[in-house]
């Protein structure tokens, strides 16, 4: 509190004693008007908020279909296995790394029905890189062994890669013999 | 049925939103709202309309009132204060002039002064400028010392003092000029 002078508290006493203007009735339909203005505005975000969450439902429902199929392609493709690749670039085939282990359990098989894979002989004539390797058709065999060289690679009984590598060594008009150490008639002596 | 004396029931039925309580509570605390108001306005329809922004604020409000804490009339002038000041500071800024410390003493008043009309005083109060018609009512009607009057302003408290000063002397100097004529 302050100290006050008579002056102040001469103008305090006589501000206080101030008529007040009937003016109630309009300010109270203005308060009104102001505090129910707000009632049609909570409404109103009330309203709003179906479009709102139907906006949010049909994000919600594009989010959950979007995730459902991608699940479902996910499960679809571990199902199936991993997904063959084709080979790009055709590797010759010295190059080519043949799969060894499964070779003696599927030739094992092989051999109990003595069922070998066919192979042309034709084959060893025949330009490595155009070779089909394929295994022979399995139709002959009995449906139990069929199945089980279904689910594995089968092993391919090839021609010997140093025959088909292998150049003709020498020179033309050179043979063998000509490289032969004959032992002079000098030493013998 | 509500009964206008029964401040705390009042108050619990306005927080309800009852519509009749509120305008209880309004045509309850008007005259001592208004009058407040009417000092710190120029003219009676800013005085209506700080009255009814501020009874808007304090119904959207009234939950956080607290009986423990302070008065009803307390809180209720308060807001129409701060509500004046808001709508003083839109009009205009504060005018942050230097500080002139001329504070002295109007101890005496003149016979002519005593016959004057509150109607007329509050006239004379809304010739001055707007900031020292703020701080002459919060400092000689309301009460507040110069550092209070700082605070709620925001304008140094030697300034205030010397707002209060000028404002003091040119009131006198008016109510002089009025009563001569």
């Amino acid at each position: 509190m302050n100290t006050q002078s008579a002056f102040d508290k001469f103008i305090a006493d006589k501000l206080v004693e101030l008529p007040v203007p009937d003016l109630a009735k309009n300010i109270w339909q203005q308060i009104h008007t102001q505090l129910h203005q707000n009632i049609p505005n909570d409404t109103a975000k009330k309203i709003s908020t179906p479009a709102q969450s139907y906006k949010m439902s049909e994000w919600v429902i594009i989010i959950t279909t979007v995730v459902v199929v991608i699940g479902l392609i996910i499960l679809n493709q571990k199902k199936k296995g991993p997904a063959y690749k084709p080979l790009k670039k055709s590797i010759p085939f010295h190059q080519y790394d043949f799969p060894k282990t499964d070779s003696m359990t599927i030739k094992h098989s092989i051999k109990k029905n003595s069922t070998t894979p066919i192979i042309d002989l034709k084959t060893k004539t025949m330009q490595a890189d155009t070779l089909d390797y394929r295994p022979a058709p399995l139709q002959a065999l009995p449906d139990s062994i069929s199945t089980e060289i279904k689910n594995e690679k089968v092993p391919v009984r090839l021609p010997a890669i140093d025959s088909l590598k292998r150049k003709p060594k020498g020179v033309k008009g050179i043979s063998d013999s000509d490289y032969q150490i004959m032992i002079k008639n000098d030493s013998l002596q | 049925m509500i009964s206008p004396a029964d401040n705390a029931m009042l108050v619990q039925e306005c927080r309800a939103n009852n519509s009749k309580a509120q305008e209880l509570f309004f045509k309850k605390f008007y005259p001592f709202a208004m009058q407040t108001a009417m000092r710190y306005s120029r003219d009676e329809h800013d005085a209506a309309d700080i009255l009814s922004v501020s009874f808007t604020k304090i119904f959207r409000s009234i939950h956080s009132f607290d009986f423990n804490k302070g008065s009803l009339h307390a809180w209720i002038k308060k807001t129409v204060i701060n509500e004046a000041l808001t709508q003083l500071r839109s009009r205009q800024k504060f005018n942050h002039a230097e500080i002139i410390d001329k504070t002295e003493e109007h101890k005496t008043i003149n016979p002519v002064m005593d016959r004057i009309d509150a109607k007329d005083l509050l006239e004379q109060l809304r010739k001055l400028s707007p900031v020292r018609q703020f701080i002459f009512n919060l400092y000689v009607v309301e009460g507040y010392n110069h550092e209070e009057i700082s605070l709620i302003t925001g304008i140094k408290t030697g300034t205030c003092k010397w707002h209060l000063h000028e404002a003091r002397k040119e009131l006198q100097r008016r109510i002089l000029n009025l009563k001569k004529a």
